[in-house]
This record gives C-alpha cells, structure tokens and sequence, in this order.
C-alpha cells in the first residue's frame, strides 16, 4: 500500500493534522461500498473545503462527502474514491432568524438539532426531545429559540441524519403529503463547485427567482455536482395539535380502501401510511398496540389546529370503520412524535436485523399504488420472502425491504431477482424502483437506479460541463455519472 | 442564413400562414410588458412539438437565435428578441391534453392560459395554486419560465412547487421528457432547473401540473391602516408570531386610487394602505386564527378590519388587487415594477427607503405587493415619451433593487431578470456565481442561441 | 387625417396602452388568428409606431386596423381604460388617407351618397317589410305626425333574413297603442358604417338630412330596433327627441301593462348583449328584464356577459372585409352559447341576429336565433 501522508501534507497544513486522516486503522471506517478511500478529511468551513476541493483537482483525486453516515449505502459503488470529506464539524447554525421563519445552517448540521433549537420554552418540538439520543461525545443541541417553529421535512434516520445528507439525497417521509419536499423548503446554499469555487444561490427570501435555481438543481444529486456546505431552510410554526391514528386492517384491500375513502375528502392528514403487519411489527417503539402480523396498518399522522385534528379523528375513524377496520389506537403529542421517528428509523433497525436487508423505493403515479403494492405482494410472496412494505399513501411514493441474510445465498439471489422483477413492473407503469440500500456485493446484480428518463442527455451534459474532470462522487449517480 | 431562405424552410415546417415577417408584424413582436424593444427576423406560430423540434433543429444548424413566446405580458423583456432571430409564439398550441384527476395532474400545451387551465378544474372542486396577477393572459409556458408567483403562493408555493414535468425541446431539436406523472425521479431535476430559466435553455412544449384539492373553507379581510408603517409591521409580526395565511398583499393609497378609477372596490381612500388578508384551508380553527390576526393588526394601530361577507365581496376585493398594475395607467402612461424582495423582517425599513427614492427622484411611487413573502412590486410611474423622467426611473430602480439586495434580499422575487436587471444581477451575484450559471447554460446551449443575452450578463 | 393630426387626436390616449397585454384573451380576432397583429395591444402599437414615424401604413397595417370589429371588449377589461375602439377608428381615417383602405369601404361610400342605404337599393323599397304583415293597408305605418319616429335602419329594412324584426316591432307598438310613425323612403343610412370606414366626415349629410325629417314628424321619442343605429344617435347626432332602444319601450310596456304574455315559452335561452347596445351604449338590463317577464322560458346567463360579452362577429364591418374571420368569430360565439346548455340564442339586433344565424345554418349548429321582438310577438299571440 501507498504511503499518501505525504501527499497528503499539503492539505494536512490547511486544515490541522488532527483533520486529516490517512492510518487504514481510520479510513476503513469510511468505506464506500467496500472501497476504502485514501484520506478522510474533516474541513471545519465553507472556505477549508473549498481548499480541499482546489486540492482534488489538482491532484485529480475523487471525493464521497459525507455526513452522519446513514445512507452511504445509496447508488453504485463508487468507480474511484481517493477522499472522504466528512461534514461532521460543519455543524453551526449560522442564522436562526425566527421571525423571518428562516434558518441558515451548515451542512453538517444534524436535523434533530435544527429541530431541538427552534422548540419552545416548555422543549415542545418537531421530535421527541426525550428519545433522541446522542452518539460518542456529541450532545444534543440545548440552545432554544423558544419560538415553537420546525423545519417542515420528515426525513428517514431523523434524529443521526445531517441537513446535507438529507438534501443531497432528498431524504423525504410520510409527512411530505402536507409539507411537501426538501426541494420545497430550501431556499438558499452556498455550494463548492467541483473547480473549488464557492458560489452561492438564492437566500433569506422565500422567493427568488434570480439565475437558474442552482439550490433546487443540488437537491439529490448525490453530491456529484459540488459539495452543499450551507443551507437556507424555511420554517413553519408547529401545529397546535399533534395526534396519530393508528388503524388494523386485516388486509391491503381494505386498508387502501379507507386510504381512497380520505382522499376523497377536504381534510388535511398530514400522513397516510399503509404498511403491512411486517413492517409495523419491526417498528422498535415502546407500548406498541398488538395488531396482529398477518394485516395491514394505517397511520394516519395529525397535524393541524386543535378542532380540525378533533374533527379528523372522529371522520377518520368512521370511515375506518365502514372499510371495516379491525382494532384502533390513538398517540397524542409526545406518543406521536415517538411513532413518527419510530417510523424514520424503521430501515436502520432493519438494516441491523438482517444483514442481507434490500430497502428499495418505489415511484409511479399516485392511481396506481393498489396495483404496484398488489403486485409487490404477489412477486415476493411467491418467491417467498419475508418482506415490509411501507406505502406514503396520496404521494405516489412506497418503501419497500427483503429481509434477509446475507449469507443465505439462495434468498439473497430470489431478493435480487424479485427486485428486477418489480422494477420492471414499475417501468410498466411510468413508474421507477431505486434501490437505497443494499450490500455492497449484491449491488452489482441490481439496477441501482432502475429506469433513467429521457433527460439524461441533459444530465450528462451537465456533469461533464460542470465537473469536467469527474471527480464528484464519481460512479455512484445514475448512469454511472 | 439568407432571411427569404429562412422565411422558405419555416414556410415549409409550419406552413406560409403561419410565418410572419411583414416589417408590421416584426415590429408587433418587438416588445413585451417591459419598457425594452427589439425587432426579430421572423415569427413563426407552431402547432405541435414535433414543429417545433424542426424549428430549433434549423435554428441551430444556420446558428440562429431564436426564443419561446406566451403572451409577451412579462415585465423584464424576457420575449425582447435582442439578437434577432426567430420568434416562436406559442398561441396556437393552446390546448389542455389531458385532466387526470385520478393522479391529480393536467397536462397541457405552454400557449393554455393560466385561468382557462383554472376555470377548467374549479369545475370539479381542483385548484392550480399559481395565481400571478395576469393569470387572465399570462400562459403556462410564460409561468413556467418565469416561476411566476401570486398572492397565493405565500402558503403554496410559487410555479417551481407545482411542475411535476416539462416536455422540452433542446437546442439541437432533440425532445425530452423531465418528471412525470410519477414524483421523486432518480437523476437530476431537471425540471426544476428548467422552471425560471427564462426561456434559455430550451423551448417547453408541454407541462405536467400539480392539482390539489380546492380549500373547504376561506376567510378574506382587509385591515386598513392610516400609516404605512403599521401596516408592514403588521405583516412582520403576523410572520413573526408563525401565521403563515394563505395570502398577505398590501396596497398603498395611490394605488387604491388608480384602481378605483376602473373597478369599484369600495376600498378606503383615506386610507394610507391596506392588507388584503385571506386564510383557507379546514374551516376548524380558522376563526381563532382569524382573530389572532385581528389582534396583531389591532397592537399596531389598524383602524378597521373588514371580513368579506360572501364570495362576490372576495372577488370585487380581488379584482381590485389583480388589476392593480395596469390601472396606474390611470396616473401615468407607464410604469415600472421593482421584483426586489426582502426578508421579512426588513420591509418596514426597506418601504420607508422605497418611499425615499421616490421622492429623491421626484417621481409617483405606487406599492401594491406580495408583503407575506418580502416581495415588494414599486411601481413608478412616468410617461415613456419623456426621456429625462424616464432616465430617472431607470436610476430609481437600480437603487431600490440595490436596497433590496443591501437588506439580505434579491433583485427579482418573481418576473426575473430579463435583460432589464442584467446589471443589476451584480448586487447579489459574484464572479463564481454567474461563471456557475454560465456553465448551466453552456450545458443546454453552447451556441448562446437559445433566448441569447437574458438573465446572465456576459462575461465582463 | 394624416399622421401629425392622429398624433395630435391620439398620441396621449394611445401612450396609456402599457402593453400588459390583458385585452388578448378578451379580443375575439385575435382569439381567432393568434398573431399580435390581431389584437387590441397589436393594433394600439401600430398606431403608436405610426405616430412615432417607426413604421409605414401599408397593405398589412390596413388588414390588421381593418380587421377590428369596434365590439370594445378589449376596453372592458383593459385597466388603463384605453380606448382602443376609438383608436383603431381614428386610425382608420389615417389609413383611408393614405390610400390604403378596403376597397368595399370606398364602395360602401359610394352608394351610401348616391342610394342613402347600405344595399345600393331604391329608398322606396325601404318600408318593403310591412308586406310581412298580414291585411295590413299599403303605408299604413307613415303618417304626418306622430308620437313616436321608428327609425329602422338599412339592414332590417333591406336582409330580408331580419325584416321581420321590424314587422315584429311595428306589431307589438300597434297593439300597444303607441302612436308611431315611419320615415320610409325619407330614412336615410344613419351613417354608422362610414365611422368604421374611417370616414365619420361623411357623415354630416345623412345626419342633417334624419335630423330635420324627424323634426318634421314632430316626435317626442324615437325608436331603434338597430343598436347601432341608436348608438350613432346617440354619440353623433344631436337630436331633442328621447331616444329609445327597443328593448327599453317594450319594456315600458310591459310594466304598463300595454301589452301581455298569454303563451307559455318553451325552452332554454340565453341572452347575447350586442356590443353597440350593451358595452358601448349601457343597455343591459332591460332586455333581461323582458325575457324574465316571458311565461314558461328558461334563461341561463353566458359566462361572458353585459360589460364582457364577445362580438358575435357581425361588427366593424369585418363582415365586409374578411368574412372569413367574421364566421370564425361567430362560430365561437356559438360553441359558447351551446355550452351552456342553451337551445335559443336572445338578441336584440338585427345585425347579431343575421350573423349567428347565418352562422348556424352554414356549420349546421342546432340553435335557434331570435330577436327579442319576436319572442314577444310569440308570447303575446
Ligand atoms: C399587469 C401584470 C401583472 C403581472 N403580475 C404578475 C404576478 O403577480 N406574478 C408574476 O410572477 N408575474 C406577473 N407578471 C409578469 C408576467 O405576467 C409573468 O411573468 C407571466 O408568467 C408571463 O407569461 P407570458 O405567457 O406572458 O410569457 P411571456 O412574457 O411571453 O414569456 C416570458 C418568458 O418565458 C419564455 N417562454 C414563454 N413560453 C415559453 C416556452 N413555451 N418555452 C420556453 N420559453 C418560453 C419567454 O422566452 C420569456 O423569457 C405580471 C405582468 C403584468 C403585465
Ligand atoms: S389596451 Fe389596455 S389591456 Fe390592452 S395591452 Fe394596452 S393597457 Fe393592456
Ligand atoms: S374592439 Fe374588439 S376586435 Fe377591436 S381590438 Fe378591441 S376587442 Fe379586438
């Protein structure tokens, strides 16, 4: 093995010695789909990874950023990685303006915090104060705005999530039904682009429309067009009422009937999650109804003024009724925020269980999701494996898991093939299947990003203009870009 | 290209009645809503994607610029054909393709004009949020270039929120599809780049909207106010106290004026400004909303605060306030519209220096603006023909957007860049910047002949 | 007029057109064509780039200020109120100056000054629609003096399509008791086509000529089954007499109880406000008011209605000069009123009556068109 301490001096002298990590012992720990890199940095500010960006390129070195870690496991295997560059000491709030409704923070800044600081004086916030807990020395944001706002996205790994991660990646979760996308909420970055300049977009105003919307264009492109260093997020002020619904049904039908049944309706949920008795049954929450694990779970997420959460509960659980719902249960406040972030870390406490697990997100057009889930039911039950499958019901959107070993090879061949199968149904649909995480081996029999569109001429054609020498995240986006 | 050959290859794509290039019809499509003219070679009015892909294809072959065309009503010379070169008006290609209430999208052509595409889905009880003022004329295309805004996009979002996808056609007269009726494709989001582009990264021939349900319920005030002042702290603390309605507009008295010349509002004439007011959504809750609201007004000095009492009231109100540019045409010929927009928590101070300029330079300044989202619209009014007032204006301007950028804000909030505010585009943007932008455009356009000499000054 | 004096007449009007382009949608030729060129915001800036010397009147500027219909939708919605109808006719004359003008306006003005109608008849066969009346004594509506002139207008005295409007008319103020006369022969053209010739300057002689025969007759009152006939009165002539649209007696009438529905109407019907009546002079109420008062009938409103309703097709004598565009209007205009669910189409004048009528026969539209004479002729028998 090379001895890069030396090359690596000169950034070395930038940044610290202590911040740039070179001994194997270290960069193991920053593989990428089991490519270790060289180095692993750890800039402190916009400035230092704009250095180490110039660095790169003149050594032509390829970069991964990285934030808490939790979805590394995303796209292909990187096709060159030379250098880490973790976020973690990017972690100030460098703005919070609350009465603008408006934040700006680094990009290393986890969201649990952004959410911890703009609780109110009595610690009602976005997340559960009193589950989250802090890794290693870290400690959990004590700095209060006191002004009752949050950041309106809801993200999967919640409370390790990074704001980069989740906006590179576009990390989004059942509650986008009422707040939308990450790619709504930012409205400004400042970005190293891949030749090291630090250029910036948008701002503290909520609109914008001056040049190109470079802020949007950022939103999950995995890092392969620059490196988000800081962000500009609008805030909403929290709902007076927080309440989940929590509905069994014995099977799909019936569920996604009673899903069909609000949608018809004006009311404003701000979730509607259909998932089956698998999933439910993983979900690692205390005091947990007992529903069964044959059926299916609806969990409908309340967000809204007192009355209007009152009004839906007793509408909602009628219909339910009338779809023929079986046992019901009700989390008020704290047990909903609980539920909710319960639901966030679903994957990671799969991805612990089996050491095989293949989580994979579907799209297609909202009318079609009886059919996707119907068919995702019958493909792998025929293949006959153990599987969760969790549908943001009225978005089009649904997550689904196999859950195996991965020294089982016979399932694990049966998950790949089944994944094939049901991305090919979704193309059928103009649908896509992507698969968010798999272990690293079994990538290679999967299509990672399953169907590219017909703008990825476009694409390309940005990647090369804009990172001539590929050196962001080479490999990992679709197509290989 | 000779002009009679190029006049010969359009006649040939998209037939002779539908290629204009009398000197009369050049000079017809030498403007749009700004104060900029310039005259294009030829004008051409496509009927279908495939046409178009065959016009772009020969505009880059021969190297001509060429630009898209709605209805001309924006304000910053986004249709201004400066370069010359092929105008393609989108005016017949003017048809909603498909509703699909099931997905909860509608698909139509860029030449469907906004409220006809409104009209429509009201009818079975959808919205498409996007409501700028000239929703009468503007088109889809036009909104989708520009990211128009409108009051209502304080709580839902401007244009951006609402694409899911765009047929475009690209430089060379290849066509491609970004988004769809499916959210969240894998690669880069294209679409959303293409929102706001200004029409130079290629030509849109098709939009996949977002619907959504029509509100159950909505609630309009008006607030009126003796002083400005009260009326943008009001719309700070409304903010502050973390009440986002679904609209916050403010109009000033002069412009109440000119609108009540045309359409009778019955708004205040001795007032100095009001707040047009609105919360939608479930009906629970709304009046406790409502009356915290009143409360706000009330702490900074309002004199009177007015509930619309059934849904004619709401629209005489308004009328009153989408009609509000066009009827300063009843103080001065013409006028200017300022994008600038700021943090919330700045526009008390920002308005009194908007209020400063004017009179520095002498001239009538009218406020009628988006104040929920910091998006103010100074409207200076002056008469055209008159060189020295108009040469004041353009200073004008230039100081309030400088204003604007000075207190945290941007140029332009919703009507772009144009060629109007190249200059001014220094006050937010640094070198890295604009060479970032450059490369984008590059991507799409290598040949800068797409829409050439908007939104990005060239490289100094 | 030449350029300096257009200027002089329209320059500060014209510079209020901002070019917010609200007026496009509104105008229904340019609804049709889809070029600037057709448009309200189209046709202003060719006035102005004419008075600024930036471009030439020509064959196309004459096709583009020739093709408007004068039906001032695009005033309604424009918020600077630009008064682009009265600009394009001022236009006009500049364009007639110029030479370049539709050779049926140079035609039209001819037989105008040499036959006083718009049909190149004989005067004599002006009052030809009273053979429509059953046992009616030759002339029996001219009398010396009288109450009430009915001035009648070329197009309902010459197209025998509308002659019955007249007929219609003359019968329900007969058995009203309205002491009314005729000019017959003595009627000249009112001189409304001549403005949107963009020759208003003719018009003197016809206008003299009406003046002093209803002087003769001695009337307190006339009366118009023409909207265009009563608007140029109206805005042009200078007359002592009470002027009164049909629809606005008729109503008096009624409310007098001088004449009564014995007959149920069957049927849903809308009401098209003809431009010269409605927008351009303000008479919007009382043709409802008739059509509420019918026993039996079902009247639903057009979306565009009163201040906003759309040409039928049939102004600005575009009928003469591009018919083809004047049906493309009209055709429009019908697929509007079928939209509502409408079986009867109600105006109150001859010239809409005509168009979409003509209109519906050619593209074989099942609609009826009706003037509102007739429907209260038919709701009295
Ligand atoms: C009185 C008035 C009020 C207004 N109020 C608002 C408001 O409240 N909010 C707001 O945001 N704006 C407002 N505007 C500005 C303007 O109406 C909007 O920008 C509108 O979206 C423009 O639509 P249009 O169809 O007229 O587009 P155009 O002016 O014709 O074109 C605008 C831009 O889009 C491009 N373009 C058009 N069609 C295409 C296409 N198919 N493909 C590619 N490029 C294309 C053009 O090249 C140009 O750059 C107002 C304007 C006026 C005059
Ligand atoms: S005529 Fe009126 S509505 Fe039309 S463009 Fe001019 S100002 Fe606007
Ligand atoms: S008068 Fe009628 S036809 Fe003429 S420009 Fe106005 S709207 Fe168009």
């Amino acid at each position: 093995m090379v001895d890069d301490t030396e090359k690596f001096k000169n950034l070395s002298e930038t940044l610290g010695e202590a911040h740039v990590k070179t001994e194997p012992k270290i960069t193991a720990q920053y593989t990428v789909d089991n490519v270790v890199p060289r180095a692993v940095v750890f800039p402190k500010n916009t400035d230092q990874i704009s250095e180490v960006v110039k660095f790169a390129n003149r050594e032509n070195l390829a970069i991964v950023t990285r934030g808490s870690g939790t979805k590394m496991a995303m796209g292909n295997p990187p096709r060159k990685l030379d250098l880490v560059v973790c976020t973690s000491r990017m972690n100030h709030m460098l703005d919070v303006d609350t009465s603008n409704l408006t934040m700006t923070v680094e990009a290393g800044v986890k969201f649990r915090d952004i959410q911890a600081r703009l609780a109110t004086q009595e610690d009602r916030c976005y997340l559960p104060l009193g589950d989250l807990e802090a890794e290693g020395d870290e400690i959990i944001c004590s700095d209060r705005s006191h002004s009752g706002c949050f950041v309106p996205i809801d993200p999967p790994y919640a409370d390790k999530a990074t704001i980069g991660g989740i906006i590179a990646t576009n990390s989004t979760g059942p509650r986008r039904l009422l707040y939308n996308l990450p790619r709504d909420c930012i409205i400004g970055i400042r970005v190293v682009a891949p030749n090291g300049d630090v250029l910036g977009s948008g701002g503290k105003t909520v609109k914008n429309v001056s040049g190109y919307d470079v802020s949007k264009l950022m939103v999950g492109s995995m890092g392969t067009l620059g490196i988000l260093c800081e962000t500009t997020l609008r805030m909403l002020p929290l709902p007076e009422k927080m309440e989940t619904l929590l509905v069994s049904f014995a099977n799909f039908s019936d569920a996604s009937a009673f899903a069909g049944r609000i949608f018809e309706t004006s009311l404003l949920p701000a979730a509607v999650e259909i998932m089956n008795g698998e999933a439910f049954g993983h979900l690692s929450l205390d005091d947990k109804p007992d529903f069964g694990s044959n059926g299916y779970v609806a969990a409908i997420a309340l967000e809204a003024f007192e009355p209007a959460v009152d009004r839906m509960r007793i509408e909602m659980l009628n219909m339910a009724k009338e779809a023929g719902a079986g046992a019901n249960a009700v989390f008020e406040e704290e047990d909903h925020r609980s539920f909710w972030l319960a639901m966030s870390n679903l994957s990671a406490t799969l991805d612990k269980k089996f050491s095989g697990f293949i989580k994979a997100k579907l799209n297609y057009p909202l009318s079609m999701w009886k059919n996707i889930i119907a068919s995702g039911e019958s493909i792998f039950s025929e293949a006959n494996l153990d599987y969760i499958v969790q549908a943001h019901a009225g978005n089009g959107i649904c997550f689904t898991g196999l859950l195996v070993d991965n020294n089982d090879t016979s399932a694990t061949d049966k998950a790949v093939e089944a994944m094939n199968q049901l991305l090919a149904y979704c193309q059928e649909v103009d649908g896509n299947l992507v698969i968010q995480s798999a272990p690293a081996d079994v990538k290679s029999n999967l299509r990672i990003w399953g169907k590219i569109g017909f703008d990825f001429v476009v694409m390309k054609r940005l990647k090369d203009q804009l990172d001539p020498k590929g050196i962001m995240s080479p490999g990992r986006f679709v197509e290989g870009l | 290209m000779d002009k009679q050959k190029l006049i010969a290859s359009l006649n040939e794509i998209v037939g002779p009645d539908n290629v204009l290039s009398s000197e009369m019809d050049l000079m017809l499509y030498s403007y749009d809503a700004s104060l900029d003219k310039a005259k294009p070679d030829v004008v051409v009015l496509p009927d279908s994607t495939e046409e178009v892909s065959k016009i772009m294809a020969l505009a880059y072959k021969e190297k001509i610029p060429i630009l898209g065309r709605g209805s001309g009503t924006n304000l910053t010379g986004g249709t201004v054909p400066i370069k010359g070169g092929i105008v393609v008006h989108f005016s017949r290609m003017n048809r909603i393709l498909e509703i699909d209430y099931a997905n909860r999208t509608a698909t139509v052509q860029p030449g469907v004009i906004t409220l006809d595409l409104q009209t429509e889905v009201l009818k079975k009880g959808f919205v498409y949020q996007p409501d700028p003022a000239s929703q009468k004329v503007s088109t889809i295309g036009g909104n989708v270039s520009e990211n128009s805004g409108g009051p209502h996009c304080l709580k839902y979002g401007v244009t951006s929120n609402h694409v899911q996808g765009l047929e475009v056609v690209l430089n060379d007269g290849t066509v491609i599809n970004t988004g769809g009726k499916a959210r969240d494709n894998a690669g880069y989001d294209i679409t959303a780049l293409v929102v706001g582009s200004e029409g130079t990264v290629g030509l849109v021939t098709k939009a996949i909207l977002k619907l959504e349900r029509a509100p159950e319920s909505v609630k309009t005030l008006l607030a009126i106010f003796d002083a400005i002042e009260d009326g943008a702290n009001t719309v700070s603390a409304i903010v502050a106290e973390g009440i986002i309605p679904a609209t916050l507009e403010m109009m000033d008295n002069t412009v109440m004026r000119a609108v009540e010349e045309t359409i009778k509002v019955g708004y205040p004439l001795d007032a100095a400004c009001v707040l047009i007011i609105e919360l939608d959504g479930m009906p629970e809750g709304m009046d406790d909303n409502a009356s915290k609201i009143v409360e706000i007004c009330r702490q900074n000095h309002v004199r009177d605060v007015r509930l619309a009492k059934d849904e004619a009231e709401r629209n005489v109100l308004w009328a009153g306030r989408k009609g509000a540019f066009g009827s300063v045409g009843q103080v001065r010929p013409s006028y200017l519209c300022c994008d600038g927009t700021v943090p919330r928590t700045k526009l008390p101070e920002v308005l009194n220096q908007v209020i400063e300029i004017g009179k520095k330079y002498n001239l009538p300044i009218g406020n009628v603006f988006h104040a929920g989202d910091g998006n103010l619209h100074p409207l200076i009014m002056f008469d055209e023909r008159d060189e020295d007032e108009r040469s004041r204006v353009l200073k004008a301007s230039t100081e309030i957007l400088k204003a604007c950028a000075d207190a945290g804000g941007t140029i332009s909030g919703e009507h772009g860049v144009g060629m109007e505010k190249l200059k001014e585009t220094a006050f937010i943007f640094n070198e890295c910047d604009l060479e970032f932008e450059r490369q984008i455009k590059r991507a799409f356009d290598p040949d800068d002949i797409i829409n050439p000499g908007k939104m990005i000054p060239a490289n100094s | 007029m030449n350029i300096v004096q257009l200027k002089k007449l329209s320059y500060d009007e014209v510079a209020k057109c901002n070019k917010c382009g609200f007026c496009l949608p509104s105008c229904p030729t340019y609804l049709v064509k889809k070029a600037e060129s057709y448009s309200a915001r189209g046709r202003n800036a060719i006035t102005r780039f004419a008075i600024e010397n930036k471009l030439e009147l020509n064959e196309d500027t004459e096709r583009a200020i020739f093709t408007c219909l004068g039906c001032g939708a695009c005033t309604a919605v424009c918020l600077s109120s630009v008064q682009t109808k009265d600009l394009i006719f001022q236009n006009r004359e500049c364009q007639v100056d110029a030479g370049f003008y539709p050779k049926v306006a140079k035609r039209l003005v001819k037989i105008l000054e040499e036959s006083h109608n718009i049909s190149d008849e004989d005067q004599e066969d002006r009052a030809e629609w009273q053979e429509l009346i059953k046992e009616l004594p030759e002339d029996a509506f001219e009398k010396e003096t009288a109450d009430v002139v009915f001035f009648v207008g070329c197009v309902a005295s010459f197209f025998p399509m509308v002659q019955k409007i007249p007929a219609n008319m003359a019968k329900i103020m007969q058995s009203a008791g309205v002491d009314f006369t005729i000019l017959g022969g003595e009627e000249w053209c009112c001189g409304f086509p001549l403005i949107g010739a963009g020759m208003p300057e003719k018009l003197a002689a016809m206008k003299d000529h009406n003046l002093k025969k209803v002087a003769k007759v001695g009337a307190k009152t006339i009366v118009f089954t023409c909207p265009s006939c009563y608007h140029t009165w109206h805005h042009f002539y200078k007359s002592d007499a009470k002027l009164m649209h049909a629809s606005q007696l008729i109503l008096e009438l009624i409310k007098d109880k001088k004449i009564e529905f014995n007959k149920n109407i069957k049927g849903v019907a809308t009401y098209h406000d003809p431009c010269d009546l409605g927008r351009n002079t303000g008479v919007y109420e009382e043709p409802r008011e008739i059509i509420k008062a019918i026993p039996g009938l079902e009247f639903v409103e057009l979306p565009m209605n009163r201040k906003f309703s759309v040409c039928c097709g049939g102004g600005g004598n575009v009928e003469m000069t591009d018919p083809d565009l004047s049906a493309q209007v009209a055709q429009t205009k019908l697929a509007s009123i079928k939209a509502v669910g409408a079986d009867t189409v109600l105006t109150a004048c001859q010239q809409c009556v005509r168009t979409m009528e003509t209109r519906a026969k050619r593209s074989k539209t099942d609609l009826v068109v009706k003037d509102l004479t007739q429907l209260v002729i038919e709701a009295m028998e």
